[in-house]
């Protein structure tokens, strides 16, 4: 069991958690591998799924956010659901639900491995398309997938440590 | 047994439902339920052996639905089994004083719900 | 292992161990001789999906090479047990027309080394694990047990009649 002094820190400068959550949830509930990205290839997708959830724990609060091309938020569908992929194209709204619960599981265990003594809440996530990621974002972390390229935007509003813990 | 699967994702529960119908447990019944609101309505209409449940959910979260059913002397027979993102101590220490039986972590392998799920059928009291 | 340590017969790497049947890189073989034994060696990056219906006394092992026929569909259509999305539904049709049944599937993988110890992009067991996993899940069966990861090659050895593995890697051996 990692320590509290041994878990790495939740920053908006360290990407490294993130990139271990991504791995850990693709490869234990989408049997997936995750490897770094030179090339994210932005332009070549048709359109983007963003998915968006807000956390807060009481002492720290904040965002995080996926983009993905659809063919790699299909592929991860599949391989969720067991579906078949040969079987007929599933709802769009199936595929978007999926698509939070992904970045959904990416957050959580997140927070766990950065703040794994205290429990934390997500909101439900927001997912829409979009033409191409926004690049504005200035914390961004690019991965392939399955080799399909996947952002990750975090940011983060700490409290001061003297605020009280909210349950 | 019937089983009651309580998670804001339709996706999740239709998962962990595929799970439930791979396994040899003997289930009579699956119900599904979005948030702990809901989840309170189907406890109240239908006998429920085995809960499975999210915490993070709109409308009633999973922590709030479970003080609920520990107050109620009508579900002290109701097997409890978290499912969450939330791996936290303080979320585990918590659910261990609302006799939840089992806490998964999500993410998750499908043979790990399936032990989960073996484990918590033994203990229902049908 | 040690050298002078006593196999039970059914382990016995010699003529006198029971019928064998030894599959070689990119081979499947699926039988119900009771009695006998199904046996792989070299298991590196590959992966050997081990399958058994103690009740219909059907066995089956595949050892395949690479997570995707994609990669080279000329070798595929020659070779389809070199991959594992031809190669795992090839050996679970045969296994269900020798009668074994999926609620009843005893389903064990083993290798997926890391034999570059490299981790990255070219984690060829890690696909190939990750690829057999999803392809069991997408069938609907679930892995009973795994011996896969590490660094080394291993044998495996099956009994037909109960699915027991051995499998050996360097010095140690363990049953699964």
């Amino acid at each position: 069991m990692t320590s509290s002094h041994t878990r790495p820190k939740l920053s908006v400068f360290d990407g490294a958690p993130i990139r271990d959550a991504v791995s850990a949830v693709a490869e234990k509930s989408f049997f997936a591998i995750v490897d770094g990205c030179d090339d994210p290839g932005v332009t070549t997708a048709p359109f983007w799924l963003f998915a968006f959830v807000r956390f807060d724990d009481g002492r720290t609060s904040g965002s995080l956010a996926c983009w993905l091309p659809p063919e790699l938020a299909q592929m991860l569908f599949d391989s969720f659901s067991g579906r078949d992929p040969a079987a007929p194209t599933p709802p769009a709204h199936h595929v978007d639900d999926l698509v939070g619960e992904f970045s959904n599981m990416v957050c959580g265990d997140w927070l766990s491995r950065c703040h794994g003594q205290w429990a934390f809440q997500l909101s439900p996530p927001i997912v829409v398309r979009a033409p191409r990621p926004d690049m504005r974002s200035t914390r961004r972390l690019w991965v392939k997938v399955n080799d399909r390229p996947l952002a990750i935007d975090w940011d983060l509003t700490a409290a001061p440590e003297s605020a009280p813990a909210r349950r | 047994m019937r089983i009651l699967i309580v998670d804001d994702s339709s996706m999740m529960r239709a998962m962990i439902k595929r799970v439930v119908k791979m396994t040899r447990v003997p289930v009579d019944e699956i119900l599904e339920a979005g948030d702990g609101a809901e989840a309170l309505e189907l406890l109240e209409a239908h006998d429920v052996q085995l809960l499975l449940t999210d915490i993070n959910m709109p409308v009633m979260n999973g922590a709030d639905l479970l003080r609920k059913v520990a107050r109620s002397d009508r579900y002290r027979k109701l097997t409890r089994v978290i499912i969450s993102t939330d791996g936290s101590t303080q979320r585990r220490e918590e659910a261990a004083g609302l006799s939840v039986r089992c806490y998964l972590k999500k993410p998750f392998s499908p043979e790990v719900l399936r032990d989960v799920l073996t484990h918590a059928a033994e203990t229902v009291r049908v | 292992m040690s050298g002078s340590m006593q196999l039970p017969a059914m382990w016995r790497d010699d003529e006198q161990a029971p019928n064998r049947l030894v599959i070689g890189i990119g081979e499947m073989v699926v039988t119900t001789e009771r009695g006998s034994r199904i046996s792989t060696h070299a298991v590196g990056s590959c992966i050997a999906v081990c399958i058994c219906d103690p009740h219909a006394g059907v066995a089956g092992m595949l050892h395949f090479l690479l997570p995707e026929a994609s990669i080279n569909p000329d070798r595929a259509s020659a070779h389809p047990a070199a991959f594992a999305d031809t190669g795992i539904p090839l050996l679970f049709q045969k296994a269900y027309g020798l009668g074994l049944v999926k609620q009843r599937a005893v389903v064990k993988l083993v290798g997926g080394a890391d034999m570059a110890q490299t981790s990255g992009a070219f984690n060829t067991g890690r696909r190939n694990l990750l690829a057999a996993r999803n392809l069991l899940w997408r069938n609907g069966v679930f892995i009973t047990a795994e011996d896969v990861g590490g660094t080394g090659a291993r044998t495996v050895h099956m009994a037909v009649d109960d699915g027991r593995l051995q499998v050996l890697s360097g010095h140690s051996q363990k049953e699964l």
